[in-house]
């Protein structure tokens, strides 16, 4: 007997649960701009073929206890990662693109949030 | 009418209902706050290395970033379709709540995706029963997660998950959402984990299938990941909740693969299942039930135990 499978996604009640993305954050025209191919503070980032991005935070420029991070880039939420993780991002085309890293201790308390601006 | 096309059923209505894209300011991963991850990966060291997971779903889409620290393999089992690649959605949301960079439980872990559903969310019942065989001929498999389901019981298609279970996989699918008591199947076969969907309070989802097979409860009401066209998407169902659970699983795999190399399979299987059972938080009626089985998982209390049994 061949019979369907459906999936097990409920949607009836989504309209509860509307959200609209983060807006992105104001660029900080006074901010030090930093120069193409580089990502202030000295944290290193680099493109790769397909045109991702690929970050990597230097742990010399960071709170002390920081293990993990939330991110929102170009104004959308990607979530969390740990310092300690080569992150890939998606290469937008603009000159300069900002980066918002909440950072947290092990326990999750959060440290300090702190606005990047990537020259590309 | 044919018999194939008197068997079909028409894909969820539930499915055509509209999402959403991105979270509210000041909004976060509510699943992952509520479970911990992020300080469980930072605690102990694993975000489920070395786990081979397997989602049976309606594909993987390619490109998406999230995806980018460890490419997604992934294969199609529907007859005359060899495309593996999500035209959906739904399963690349499954694969990223457990392996997506960000959004993913376990994203070090190793994830396979079986295309089972096509691009409306449904497929046969033997697309599914032929990649749970595909699984068992892998050399070292640890999940399966199976966000879909039918009332149709088939016999070969527990006879696998049975094999499987026996082999030491952890074989987790969704409990179904049509708030009944009737039996949804991979979820209610022996040797399944069924997994309900709770929300943000720990409340039973209203749409969450109930019953004596369900094991545990897990988040499921508005939870985000990952999405076709590189976006993420906040949907909800007890799919949801199944890869969250896939997911936690992946994570405590990866630490008993650490601390002990050499565990078997079965014995790697008995401890996650039962320990994600005995730590999980008392919801409804005291003791197991019908709604939340043994309760609502937790992630803290999951892997500290598993820390102090091997």
């Amino acid at each position: 007997m061949l019979t369907k499978l459906k999936l097990f996604l409920c949607g009836l009640a989504l309209t509860a649960c509307v959200a609209t993305p983060k807006p992105a954050p104001p660029l900080d025209t006074t901010a030090p701009h930093p120069a193409p191919g580089e990502f202030e503070e000295e944290q290193q980032f680099s493109l790769a073929a397909n045109g991702t991005l690929r970050i990597k935070f230097n742990p010399n420029y960071l709170p002390a206890n920081a293990a993990t991070l939330e991110i929102v880039y170009k104004g959308k939420y990607l979530g969390f990662y740990e310092v300690s993780d080569l992150i890939y991002l998606p290469k937008y085309p603009d000159q300069r693109v900002s980066l918002v890293a909440t950072f947290s201790d092990i326990e999750g308390k959060i440290l300090v949030t702190k606005t990047y601006y990537i020259k590309i | 009418m044919t018999e194939e096309a008197k068997d079909k059923i028409s894909i969820n209505p539930i499915w055509d209902g509209p999402t959403v894209e991105g979270l509210s300011v000041g909004e976060t991963l509510w699943d992952f706050d509520q479970l911990k991850i992020p300080s469980l990966w930072a605690k102990y060291g694993v975000k489920g290395e070395k786990v081979n997971v397997y989602v049976i779903d309606s594909g993987c889409t390619p490109d998406h970033f999230a995806f980018a620290h460890s490419p997604v393999k992934a294969y199609s089992f529907i007859q005359g379709n060899n495309n593996p690649n999500d035209g959906n959605g739904h399963g690349t949301w499954c694969c990223g709540k457990i392996g997506a960079a960000g959004v993913g439980l376990a994203p070090s872990s190793r994830i396979t995706s079986l295309r089972t559903l096509d691009d409306n969310g449904s497929g046969y019942t033997h697309y599914t029963t032929a990649a749970l065989r595909w699984v068992a001929a892998q050399p070292d498999p640890h999940i399966v997660n199976m966000s879909l389901g039918s009332t149709h019981y088939s016999p070969e298609q527990a006879q696998i998950c049975k094999e499987l279970h026996a082999r030491g996989v952890l074989l987790v699918a969704a409990a179904g959402n049509e708030n009944t008591q009737s039996d949804s199947y991979p979820a209610a076969y022996d040797g399944v984990l069924a997994v309900a969907a709770i929300d943000k309070n720990e409340n039973r989802a209203w749409f969450s299938n109930y019953g004596d097979h369900v094991a545990v409860a897990a988040p499921g009401v508005s939870c985000y990941s990952t999405y076709l066209s590189k976006t993420y998407r906040k949907l909800q169902g007890t799919s949801m909740a199944s890869p969250t659970v896939a997911g936690l699983l992946a994570l405590g795999a990866s630490l008993l693969l650490k601390k002990n190399p050499s565990i078997g399979r079965a014995a790697m299987r008995d401890l996650l299942q039962n320990t994600l059972q005995e730590t999980a938080i008392d919801l409804g009626r005291s003791g197991k039930d019908l709604y939340y089985g043994y309760g609502g998982i937790q992630g803290a209390e999951f892997m500290a135990k598993l820390n102090t049994k091997t």
